[in-house]
């Protein structure tokens, strides 16, 4: 018979319970598997097949001791958001700002390159190279938090998401200005041109950067449905 | 909201809510472990429930944390030790308002959806 307990262990050693905590909860659900498995063998299975049968009571390990801690702490599903979203995605908005403020205050120059229309892309190039660590840093937090990939995905586009939102109030704005008669006409080549250097490009560098943190270990991989 | 997020936000209670009820109206005819909870459970609902580890223990834990239904340890012959849970007075002052609100969630889908004719 498999060595239960100490696989058990072994998939709750990262969690953040407790030590004498998390050492009940191994022994329980170790107990637990050991009657599956036995269940399955008195059931005519082979070794093998009672022994995967009972592993897979549990398709994400990670996951499960995420609900288990939880569960005993009495935490929702909010608090977790904030902890592998919100706050990974604001740590990650706050640099991207106050870098790129710093920059400006530094006097440091966009590189503008100019279209056959005669309009302008406009990149710092410093701030868009520093794009990857600030989408390494919020991948990383979220995954520390408990975040599975697509959640360390979305705190890292935080920053990239923001932009995009502030287009679209400004959009929104203009075209409410247009409609009282005090308005610009909304040029869609320049706009789609300045999402492109604020929102796509950074988006795409902080995705980069994330890259790294989204892949996890063998352990990581299930779909968090099975938790909710 | 989207359409979805809202049918998995009711799928999820309803799976909650019925499994409370499942778990504590067991637990109040004895202690039981969680192995044995499971396997109840499945043969009971004749196979439409069923609970895998990764779906009981968290149910279990939140329960223990509202004060439903307390733990203890307990060794066997075969000296394996098994965590028996049983119903407090809490948990059994629960179960008839628990039982209530799903037979009259029974009774408005039945007259709804005809389902007991369906």
């Amino acid at each position: 018979m498999p060595d239960w307990r100490s696989m058990v262990r072994q998939h709750l050693a990262a969690s953040r319970m407790d030590p004498e905590e998390r050492e009940e909860v191994a022994v329980e659900l170790a107990s637990h598997l050991e009657e599956v498995y036995e269940d399955h063998r008195v059931n005519g299975f082979s070794a093998a097949e009672a022994a995967r049968r009972a592993s897979s009571e549990v398709r994400d390990w990670r996951v499960l001791a995420r609900r288990i801690r939880h569960a005993r702490r009495q935490e929702g599903a909010v608090n977790h958001r904030t902890m592998s979203i919100w706050i990974p995605g604001l740590v990650s908005l706050t640099l991207a700002s106050g870098s790129l403020a710093l920059l400006q205050l530094w006097g440091v120059r966009p590189h503008i390159w100019w279209t056959r229309s005669g309009l302008a892309l406009l990149f710092y190039i410093p701030w868009l190279l520093a794009q990857p660590v600030f989408g390494a840093v919020a991948a990383y937090m979220s995954r520390r938090n408990g975040g599975v990939w697509h959640e360390r995905l979305t705190a890292s586009l935080i920053p990239a998401a923001s932009m995009v939102g502030a287009f679209c109030v400004a959009v929104c704005v203009a075209i409410a200005l247009n409609k009282a008669g005090g308005g610009h006409e909304i040029n869609a080549i320049a706009l789609s041109l300045l999402v492109l250097s604020w929102a796509v490009v950074p988006g795409l560098a902080l995705a980069l950067g994330a890259l790294p943190f989204l892949a996890g270990t063998t352990l990581e991989r299930a779909e968090l449905e099975q938790a909710r | 909201m989207t359409k979805a997020l809202i049918r998995k936000q009711i799928s999820s209670k309803i799976a909650r809510g019925s499994a409370e009820l499942a778990i504590l109206a067991l637990l109040v005819k004895q202690p039981l472990y969680g192995f044995e909870i499971a396997k109840r459970i499945e043969e009971e609902s004749a196979g439409a429930l069923r609970f895998n580890l990764a779906s009981l223990y968290p149910m279990l834990y939140a329960l223990e944390k509202r004060g439903w239904i307390k733990g203890r340890w307990e060794p066997n012959r075969a000296g394996r030790d098994r965590r028996y849970y049983s119903a407090t007075p809490a948990g059994r002052k629960q179960l008839a308002p628990l039982r209530r609100q799903w037979r009259s969630f029974f009774i408005a889908l039945d007259r709804l959806a005809e389902v007991s004719r369906a």
